[in-house]
């Protein structure tokens, strides 16, 4: 460190005096310019101090700019903040420590925060009818569009210009679309233009009265209610309108309605000028369901199961949707909302209870939404709809029943008392007043973390249900691996117990055939007997050559005799004369013993596979030895028959001898040698 | 009252007329009982397709005449009494409910047929019928009395069993008929009419395989 230090001082030595180059903290050793001249351990301890004050310094004042609107992101005034520190410093702490990242962050969301939270304000204010400093420079040009669009309503230079015309507009000017549209599809011109006369006059006529100042809303209402009935009346009975469907008609008034509640909605809504004064009220009933907010579902016995997540979620639907009903415009799109909500809420309490939901639940539980929702505007907006929503629409069907429900909760709300909750009037006014609050608005207050702990505690359970399983399938596993080890252990103990026994001296049989000069010197010595007899077959080739020559002859005498003996087997052509009763007896002897211990091999077989090619082996020769043990047997008892027919046909042979020997033994030699082939192929076939 | 007459073509000999009926009663008496058993035929049954009983439509056809009814629950707990006045403006028919094995329930009845007189007065039809006959043996409220005064206040009287299927149609029809009459009385004179006929109602679709469902349930 101290090497750093001093080969960087060199650097600066020209221009600074000696004493600079030591730390000042006078520390002993040598300072940096780039540490602020300080020694890289010094450096340190002074970094932490200023952060730490930094975060004591700028945190409150940064909040204190956030309203303002013109606030920088947090990590920008962070930079300005150190703007009097030297420069280097400045670089350093730039790119700081992560602490002090993390630290703007937080800085940089908080004040996030604090922007949006004055910006709800903010638009809360802007909504609210007070007006604002009118904008000539807009005004114009929009209202020429407006004209040049279509020709309703010029009503541009009587009423104050608000901040959010621009939105106002974007809704006439849809709507406006919308009805162009639909008139355009309509042939008939004069629906149109008594469609677009009438409307524009009773736009015009609200205008008027609400202009002198005079004129009450109830009375706007009034026409309005009026002009709704008579223009009703007119599609059905006018000639013209005859040629629309009656779909179209509704929807043609639907329309409309839309269009005179959308382009007058600002001296239509919650207006200025009349006795009702809705937005006292409205905040009476502010102030009011705010006093209410410790209000619980047991007050109310509603059937609510907030514990239930799907319910919970359905709530704050019907909360979120009722909130939202301030912030449409047409009277029917804000009983739709009422409507939305209050099928949210049907929904939350099918889920909490057994059956259909009657308005024994239905109620409380809208009054109970409506007080945590504290909807804006819940007054002017009941009235506005009350006031101009087409009062035979408003009355029929499922809209108007949620929209009655809802005027109940509020007058519920409004009047409520100790004694409509079921409670003393004390104790009522005591929550009201804040001045006590009821035990179970505590549940409430932590209601979310509450619901969160119950989640958590559920997810919890489960897993530990989960784990419970889980371990005990791992138990089961390592219990079946374990019997499974122990089956295959055994297994292998109990093959390889039998196998050493049994597997060598198996072995021996299957080399029997297989010409091992050990072997056969040992143990098998008998079995080659047949190569003793080719050699005597060899030596008796006269011999053989007689008895075939005999067999020429019995042929004549017997054909079919002679026929079956021939072919049947090399060897009964080779056990000729005397010699072959000697084979038959040792031959079969051989044959047997060589036989016996393959049965035994042939049960074990089944073990193994290699093993299997090895005993199948003997297995087939077996079958083979067997098959020439039988047709040696039988070919001894033809051979007994045919030495018979022999010594008969003997005398005959003697006379005969001379003249055909020399021609018969070729022939007979022939014979036999091919027998002898097809008998090797066969074997070798059975090795293969 | 224009709410009963307001879509009608006129020329065409078939009117059509929603009423709105508002049931009253008591919390336990069985109001939803009666009107689900109405509307969809079903009595405290898993099969029910609507989600509420509340608001309740339904379509009927007398003597030709369509008929909408819409059927406006309240809430009978005593709490919300004082808003019985915005449930009922502007009804046609009121039916009011009470339980014979609970005398508190037909008391709460009578006010409220004081209520209606005093904010409707004749232009509102009143039926009263006294629920859950299926526990006849356990009738506080007795008969002659419910009778006498049903047709003291000017009202029918039925003693209806939502359990049992009981005088429930009826009553719905007895209603739907004098609302038909007052309503065209306030036109013209009412014309002779008898023939009933029940046409399906908008459910019928929707409750039929469910119906097959249940007979598969057993």
């Amino acid at each position: 460190m101290s090497y750093n230090t001093s080969s960087t001082g060199r650097i600066s030595r020209l221009i600074s005096e000696q004493a600079d180059l030591m730390c000042k903290n006078k520390c002993g050793h040598y300072g940096n310019k780039v540490q602020e001249g300080y020694c890289s351990v010094c450096y340190k301890i002074y970094k932490q101090q200023q952060q730490q004050q930094n975060s004591v310094r700028y945190g409150p004042r940064d909040e204190a700019f956030g309203p303002d609107g013109e606030a920088s992101p947090g990590g920008v005034f962070g930079r300005a903040g150190f703007a009097t520190l030297p420069k280097s410093a400045r670089l350093s702490l730039d790119s700081l420590s992560p602490l002090t990242g993390n630290f703007s962050k937080f800085e940089e969301k908080k004040k996030q925060q604090t922007d949006r939270k004055t910006k709800s304000f903010r638009s809360v204010f802007r909504k609210s009818p007070t007006p604002s400093s009118p904008q000539p420079g807009k005004k114009s040009p929009e209202k020429g569009s407006k004209e040049a669009h279509h020709r309703h309503g010029s009503d541009g230079g009587s009423s104050p210009q608000m901040s959010p015309r621009k939105v106002a507009n974007t809704d006439k000017d849809q709507i406006r679309d919308e009805i162009n549209t639909f008139l355009a599809q309509i042939t008939n011109k004069r629906i149109v233009s008594d469609v677009v006369s009438k409307v524009k006059q009773c736009e015009e006529v609200i205008l008027e009265l609400l202009r002198q100042g005079s004129g009450s809303i109830d009375e706007a209402s009034d026409i309005v209610q009026d002009f709704y009935k008579n223009f009703q009346a007119k599609t059905e009975i006018v000639k013209c309108y005859q040629e629309i469907s009656t779909e179209d008609k509704e929807l043609l008034m639907n329309l409309i309605e839309k269009y005179l509640t959308i382009s007058l909605y600002k001296e239509l809504f919650s207006p200025m000028s009349t006795a009702t004064e809705d937005e006292t009220k409205d905040l009476e009933l502010q102030t009011r369901i705010r006093q209410l907010n410790w209000m619980t579902c047991k007050h109310l016995e509603v059937a609510l199961n907030e514990r239930d997540r799907s319910v919970r979620d359905l709530v704050y639907a019907s909360i979120n949707v009722i909130i939202g009903m301030d912030s449409v415009k047409p009277p029917q799109e804000k009983l739709a909302c009422v409507t939305q909500c209050s099928h949210h809420i049907i929904e939350a309490l099918g889920k909490s209870k057994q059956g259909p939901t009657a308005a024994d639940d239905f109620l409380p539980t809208l009054i109970y939404i409506v007080i945590k929702a504290n909807p804006t505007r819940l007054q002017s907006n009941i009235n506005y709809i009350t006031r101009f929503c087409n009062a035979a629409q408003l009355m029929r069907g499922e809209a108007g029943y949620f929209f009655t429900n809802l005027c109940c909760a509020v007058s519920f709300i409004q009047n409520m008392k100790g004694e409509s909750l079921g409670m003393p009037e004390e104790e009522f006014q005591d929550y009201m007043s804040g001045r006590s609050v009821p035990m179970e608005s505590w549940e409430n207050y932590f209601l979310e973390s509450i619901h969160a702990m119950e989640e958590m505690s559920n997810v919890v359970s489960e897993l530990e249900l989960r784990q419970q399983e889980f371990l005990k399938n791992v138990e089961k596993f390592k219990k079946n691996m374990k019997d499974k080890e122990d089956r295959v252990t055994e297994q292998v103990d109990k093959i390889l117990k039998r196998t050493p026994l049994t597997f060598k001296p198996r072995k021996v049989p299957t080399n029997i055939d297989e010409e091992d000069p050990a072997l056969n010197e040992t143990s098998l010595p008998s079995p080659l007997k047949p190569e003793v007899v080719s050699i005597v077959g060899a030596s008796a080739g006269n011999e053989s050559s007689v008895t075939l020559q005999a067999t020429t002859e019995v042929e004549r005498e017997a054909p079919s005799k002679a026929a079956q003996v021939v072919p049947t087997s090399s060897q009964l052509v080779n056990l000729t004369g005397n010699d072959s009763e000697e084979y038959k007896e040792g031959g079969e002897a051989e044959v047997f013993e060589s036989i016996s211990p393959s049965p035994q091999s042939t049960s074990e077989t089944d073990l193994q596979q290699e093993r299997m090619g090895a005993v199948l082996k003997p297995k087939e020769k077996v079958f083979r030895q067997k098959n020439q043990a039988s047709l040696i047997d039988e070919g001894s008892h033809r051979q007994e028959n045919f030495a018979a027919v022999v010594a008969t046909s003997k005398s005959a042979q003697e006379r005969s001898e001379h003249r055909e020997a020399s021609v018969v033994p070729s022939e007979t030699k022939e014979k036999i040698e091919s027998v002898d082939n097809n008998d090797a192929m066969e074997s070798s076939d059975l090795e293969a | 009252m224009d709410a009963s007459s307001t879509n009608f073509a006129t020329g065409s000999s078939s009117r059509s007329f929603s009423f709105k009926v508002v049931l009253l009663g008591e919390g336990c008496v069985g109001k939803t009982s009666v009107v689900l058993r109405y509307v969809e035929d079903r009595f405290n049954d898993k099969h029910v397709t609507t989600l509420q009983a509340s608001f309740l439509q339904k379509r009927i056809n007398i003597a030709g005449r369509r008929i909408q009814l819409a059927i406006w629950d309240t809430a009978g707990q005593e709490r919300f009494h004082a808003l019985g006045p915005i449930y009922y403006r502007d009804a046609n028919g009121a039916i009011l409910v009470y339980d014979i094995t609970d005398k508190d329930s037909f008391e709460k009845v009578k006010t409220w047929v004081k209520e209606l007189k005093k904010m409707l007065g004749n232009d509102i039809c009143l039926s009263i019928a006294g629920n859950k006959t299926d526990l006849e043996s356990q009738r506080t409220v007795s008969t002659e009395e419910a009778e006498n005064y049903a047709a003291l206040v000017g009202a029918k009287h039925y003693h209806t069993s939502a359990k049992l299927n009981h005088n429930i149609e009826e009553l719905f029809l007895d209603l739907s008929e004098r609302m038909v009459s007052i309503s065209e009385g306030q036109q013209r004179k009412p014309t002779t009419r008898r023939n009933v006929v029940v046409v399906e109602n908008s459910d019928t679709s929707a409750s039929v395989p469910e119906s097959n469902k249940t007979g598969c349930c057993g």
